[in-house]
């Protein structure tokens, strides 16, 4: 019992025997490739098949009989193996040479027989008539080097088709490359790849576990992010209330393990109550409209519903967005507008005749790396700090409390030591900004050849956060030095000048200076 | 030395001049040629006949109409034309030259 196939040759239907069936596949398929390339080449094998279609009915006895094995081997034998077409027109390619290079037009392929993965290198190595081996070093370089050469090697292996008939195989090492070629390579390079992209995603569509297994975590994990958008969502419009609805002054605000309240912390920044206002209400707004678009897109992840009036509604949040920046956009430029012009106050405050000066901070003092003698507030003239290490404000009784100052030494042009105190500030107005200097309370004392200093200073609160700034500044004269407790804190750096321009500062201990 | 190679080579050779000796008498369709052919046993394989055709139809040298058959598939009808009468005699002069050439050699 033999299967049989029924097939059509330029229309005729006959009936194969399936190995006469395939025999002939394999015979047409080996002729196309010999023709392909060949000028007229289709109309060679439609008269071939016509040919074939000729001898078939001559084989058959009896009309619509099958046709066996043994009949396609005649009809092979008359017609001849497929090399026999090639041989015909090979005379011709002598003679009209330099077209029929054109057609020969050199392609890149996988070469699927000698690969080790997907052919990719023994592809390039026979379009370039290289080893093999100099490839796949090349590609491993690449790797090693900077990790391209696996994104390259993915991104050739898609776009390149594998070599699959002799005729691609032949073409594979063919001639060179010229322009034309090039580019309908890339041309068939981008069909394939859009091809490939769709045969993937049909695939992918179609209900394999995978995709399924897949779309599910997909899934899970939308839901997941709705969720938590739409908590984030109502947590912010509660803080959105708070600030809108409340005082801000009752709200609690921590500052350095201090506790204050948001109302006074916007009244040491913003100099009116208007401006403290408005950048509260700037703010609410910006965060309600953020608090309400993550609720929307949490419950949009977590269930469905009208599209229309979801983009509207977000519309509207961004409009509300942007008002608020707007908003705190014009507070911000007011505020800064106070920050632009420095104002200083400074005063010589006293003068000392002895041999040396005895500088008196508090022990916790140190040198900052910007050479500027800065002391933390412990144990100083000043109010001391609940938290004194580091704290970044210390408000009470209107009043704001700064540590750290900062000490210049210059020579001074007499024998005397010579005081000045500089008070700095910003503000909006010269005017504005001196005032702001003025109002700066800095303690010192002077007594017996000692300088006495509080380590920080105090301005009013309501003259704000203006980078309100104190500087000591020591004109020590010349072969005279500072002390602190034991140690000298300034002398001469060599035994003429002090050196001006870095304010460096040296400590005499044993006879031997030595950087502080 | 391949013998059948060259014999191969030289039916070749006149394979052309034969087809168009034949179309000279007037029109024929390709199996009538390859059975002309066949009779003058001249053909080995009717693989090399199709694809001269198509290149001497592409030459000019032949023209072809369709015509349908009530037994078959519809048949090529290939006939000379004036440019292909022209090769044609150039071809049969070089036939004789040849043979005559041939003989010369052959009988001295």
């Amino acid at each position: 019992m033999n299967k049989t196939v029924s097939i059509h040759i330029q229309g005729f239907p006959f009936t194969l025997e399936e190995q006469a069936y395939e025999t002939l596949q394999q015979y047409l398929k080996a002729l196309k490739e010999i023709l392909i390339n060949e000028p007229g080449g289709d109309e060679i094998l439609q008269d071939v098949e016509l040919r074939i279609v000729e001898l078939f009915q001559e084989c058959q006895k009896v009309p619509s009989s099958v046709i066996l094995q043994t009949n396609i081997e005649e009809v092979i034998a008359v017609l001849g193996s497929p090399e026999n077409f090639g041989e015909a027109t090979s005379e011709k390619q002598d003679s009209t040479q330099t077209t029929s290079e054109e057609r020969h037009g050199k392609r890149f392929f996988r070469d699927t027989e000698s690969a080790i993965i997907g052919g990719v290198a023994s592809g390039v190595a026979a379009y370039f008539h290289i080893d093999v081996v100099f490839v796949r070093a090349i590609l491993v370089l690449f790797t090693m080097a900077f990790g391209s050469g696996i994104p390259l090697y993915i991104l050739l292996w898609i776009i390149t088709p594998s070599a699959q008939t002799a005729s691609e195989k032949l073409q594979m090492r063919g001639l060179p490359v010229n322009f034309e070629s090039i580019k309908s390579e890339f041309k068939g390079a981008t069909e394939r790849v859009e091809k490939n992209a769709k045969k993937w995603s049909s695939q992918f569509r179609r209900d394999s576990a995978l995709s399924k297994g897949l779309r599910q975590i997909v899934l899970l994990i939308k839901k997941v992010i709705g969720i938590l958008l739409v908590l984030w969502g109502l947590f912010s419009l509660i803080h959105v209330c708070l600030f809108l609805f409340v005082d801000p002054a009752i709200i609690p605000a921590q500052v350095n393990g201090n506790f204050t309240s948001l109302g006074e912390l916007g009244s040491l920044f913003f100099e009116t109550k208007q401006l403290t206002n408005l950048a509260y209400f700037g703010i609410s707004i910006v965060l309600f409209s953020i608090a309400f678009t993550s609720i929307l897109l949490g419950f949009r992840m977590l269930f469905f519903f009208n599209r229309k009036w979801f983009s509207r509604t977000i519309l509207f949040f961004g409009v509300t967005f942007l008002g608020g920046v707007l908003l705190l956009g014009i507070v911000g430029l007011q505020t800064l507008k106070s920050f632009t012009i420095d104002g200083a106050v400074s005063a010589e405050v006293s003068s000392i005749s002895a041999d040396s000066l005895q500088l008196e901070i508090d022990a916790d003092s140190y040198w900052s790396s910007t050479s500027k003698y800065r002391v933390s507030n412990k144990n100083g003239l000043f109010k001391p700090s609940k938290n004194p290490d580091q704290w970044f404000l210390f408000a009470e009784n209107g009043r704001i409390y700064k540590s750290g100052i900062a000490i210049t030494y210059t020579t001074s042009t007499d024998s005397l030591f010579h005081i000045s105190i500089e008070k700095k500030a910003n503000g909006s107005s010269y005017q504005r900004a001196n005032q702001r200097a003025a109002n700066i309370d800095f303690p010192m004392n002077v007594a017996n050849g000692q300088l006495l200093l509080s380590s920080g200073y105090s301005f009013p609160s309501k003259d704000c956060f203006r980078d309100q700034e104190v500087i000591v500044k020591i004109a020590v004269p010349k072969g005279k030095k500072v002390w602190n407790k034991a140690a000298v804190v300034y002398p001469y750096s060599s035994e003429n000048q002090i050196d001006q321009t870095s304010h460096r500062a040296y400590i005499y201990t044993d006879g031997k200076y030595s950087a502080w | 030395m391949n013998v059948e190679n060259t014999q191969a080579q030289m039916r070749k050779g006149v394979l052309e001049y034969c087809i168009l000796g034949i179309l000279n008498q007037g029109e024929a369709y390709p199996s009538e040629i390859l059975n002309k052919l066949r009779t003058a046993q001249l053909l080995v394989v009717e693989g090399t006949v199709y694809p001269l055709l198509t290149r001497l139809k592409n030459l000019e040298v032949l023209s072809y109409r369709w015509e349908e058959s009530t037994s078959g598939p519809p048949r090529k009808y290939y006939k000379i034309t004036e440019k292909g009468q022209k090769f044609y005699q150039d071809l049969a002069r070089t036939w004789q030259e040849l043979q005559q050439a041939v003989d010369q050699i052959n009988q001295n």
